[in-house]
């Protein structure tokens, strides 16, 4: 992050190992311009997840507001949580409901032709491989299919790295209810994914991808059922 | 590679980069404007100490303030208890009890009236009760600012888990949420205090449901071959996500599984008369079977299940007294061979998948009331 002149950085200037988030918000409160620390860490993993939620153009506005939020109810922080990750990934979460719109639009798209309109400002070749489209297109399919909720907290783990508890600390929900949807989302997609072909993944652009069947009747030659 | 690891992938795909300059420049423009009146913003307070601004406290005192509110926070129940080493099949050894903190009033749960007729014990008698039931209870829509509180008990398993259980169910997790009418807010209990997120508002959908709010679904028509068709319309899109495949009965079967399961568990009202008539869908749906069965909570419930793939049963539990939904399951009847991107597991014949009980629901003036 550039320093402005006006806006110097204490920890930068403070050296030595860095205070912990917490520290840093306390401090914020009454010398605001260490906030800017906090933007410095955790902007970018904000930004990856909230890019690849709902693509790029409408990530920008959502990362600015999250840490506009941030900042302006930073005094209700708790301090006793010394990582602001969680807390910062649930605003950012937060936002993202409001482009839910957005968000299923992208990944209708994905399920239905396997191309990845998310990643396109990063992919430079018209034909560049996409790895595992098949895979993608049922992730996309069944991602779609779960409720707001389910979808936020198993995206936060994959895709934020939160355990199960940071994740209850960033939606505000019980562990047991992040456990419980983690584990219903994680089971749809299971099916969705469940006939697909191991061998079928990174196949390249050009492979239809298939429909999700609830069945696993053709998953395998290997499938038994015994008495 | 499973599920998550192919989501990762897809995480990976993007790359880790700073913000745009535009981006950085609106948060140090919010950080510069207060950098001249170091304006503190008005923090917490624990119960019982006076608001307004917080004392600039030494940085030791401020430090053992934090160690007294961790205590007092970790001294009251949370809103999730995990309970471990029971038995495989069997209720849970201990509840969170009447100890939970409330905002609210105590008492202060609305529970629509529903004329009962007694306790079904066949399938037709469930149907039948059922539907005088509601028909004879009086209309109820709770208000969009109203909330939906549930008590759900899931089952884990120490062995682990990745879509379905992969060893014996002997862990319960039970979780206690509130959802606005509206879909706008959730809220649960964190340590002791009441904690909101925002929801998908008021039009949010559930799979193929168009709306999981109380004005719709109460305008969903209640004779069976209608509300098959509405089903059914609303998921025979092959390219919609929620397309299921081109079985009719599981279609319908899965709709109805879908909104008791996924939308009751998580707050959505279904009107009374809305589930008479879907246990009529299912009660003639070719492919559904009837039986009775215990819930993870040990009650005595009635289920409607279908068998996919020849060997796994997906069952939806009615409580036969007041003919609302209270659970689902999912059990192996065969032993099957599973080969998943993550490699393969051997299913044994009666391992139960997946396992629910929906302990309680009501509709409650405030979050934080039972």
């Amino acid at each position: 992050m550039r320093v402005d002149s006006a806006v110097s950085v204490p920890a930068e200037r403070a050296g030595g190992a860095s205070a912990d988030d917490a520290t840093v918000i306390a401090r914020s409160i009454d010398e605001p311009e260490w906030f800017a620390a906090l933007f410095r860490r955790h902007a970018a993993p904000i930004q990856r997840y909230v890019t690849r939620r709902i693509g790029l153009t409408a990530a920008e506005d959502v990362v600015a507001e999250t840490f506009l939020i941030a900042f302006r109810q930073r005094g209700e922080y708790q301090l006793d949580r010394h990582d602001a990750l969680p807390w910062l990934y649930g605003i950012a979460t937060n936002m993202i409901g409001r482009h839910r719109r957005t968000e299923l639009r992208q990944l209708r798209l994905l399920a239905r032709t396997g191309a990845d309109p998310v990643i396109e400002p990063f992919t430079e070749r018209v034909d560049a491989a996409v790895s595992a489209d098949a895979a993608k297109a049922r992730l996309g399919a069944a991602l779609a299919r779960l409720p707001a909720g389910h979808r936020d907290a198993l995206l936060l783990v994959a895709w934020g790295g939160l355990t199960y508890e940071q994740v209850a600390v960033a939606t505000g929900a019980p562990l047991g209810t992040v456990q419980s949807r983690v584990s219903r989302a994680r089971r749809k997609l299971r099916q969705a994914l469940g006939d697909l072909d191991p061998a079928a993944l990174g196949t390249g652009p050009g492979q239809q991808p298939r429909k999700p069947r609830r069945s696993e009747q053709a998953r395998s030659t290997e499938e038994t059922c015994h008495e | 590679m499973n599920e998550l690891d192919l989501l990762s992938l897809l995480r990976d795909e993007v790359p880790l980069t700073e913000p745009s300059p535009a981006v950085e420049h609106a948060v140090q423009t919010a950080v510069r404007a207060q950098v001249p009146a170091g304006a503190a913003p008005r923090r917490g307070h624990p119960a019982g100490r006076p608001r307004g601004r917080a004392p600039r406290l030494p940085q030791s005192a401020w430090q053992r303030r934090m160690v007294v509110a961790g205590l007092a926070a970790a001294a009251v129940a949370g809103a999730a208890i995990l309970v471990t080493g029971l038995s495989a099949r069997g209720p849970a050894a201990s509840r969170p009890g009447a100890g939970l903190v409330t905002s609210g009033p105590a008492v202060g749960a609305k529970l629509p009236t529903q004329r009962g007729l007694g306790k079904a014990r066949t399938e037709a008698q469930l149907i039948d009760y059922a539907t005088r039931s509601a028909a004879a209870s009086p209309a109820f829509v709770p208000s969009s600012h109203e909330w939906v509180y549930t008590e759900t008990e899931v089952a884990s398993s120490s062995a682990g888990g990745g879509g379905f259980l992969f060893g014996p169910p002997n862990e319960r997790v039970i979780g206690q949420e509130w959802a606005r009418v509206d879909q706008r807010l959730y809220a649960s209990y964190v340590h002791g205090h009441l904690r909101f997120g925002r929801g998908g508002g008021p039009g949010s959908t559930l799979g193929g449901w168009k709306s999981i709010g109380p004005s719709y679904l109460n305008s969903l028509p209640t004779r069976p071959a209608q509300l098959e068709a509405v089903i059914l319309a609303n998921n025979s899109n092959p390219h919609m996500p929620w397309y299921v495949g081109p079985d009719k009965n599981y279609t319908i079967f899965n709709g109805i599984f879908t909104l008791m399961s996924d939308g009751e568990s998580e707050g959505t009202w279904i009107p009374p008369k809305l589930l008479a008539a879907m246990y009529r869908i299912l009660a003639s749906l070719p492919g559904v079977h009837f039986d009775l069965t215990t819930d993870l909570a040990g009650r005595s419930g009635m289920g409607f299940y279908m068998l996919t793939g020849g060997w796994e049963k997906q069952e939806i539990v009615i409580d036969p007294a007041t003919y609302a939904y209270m659970g689902d399951e999912w059990v192996a009847v065969k032993a099957h061979t599973s080969v998943a991107t993550d490699g393969t597991r051997y299913i044994k014949k009666g391992q139960v998948l997946g396992w629910e009980a929906l302990l309680h629901i009501a509709v409650v003036r405030h979050a934080g009331q039972i």
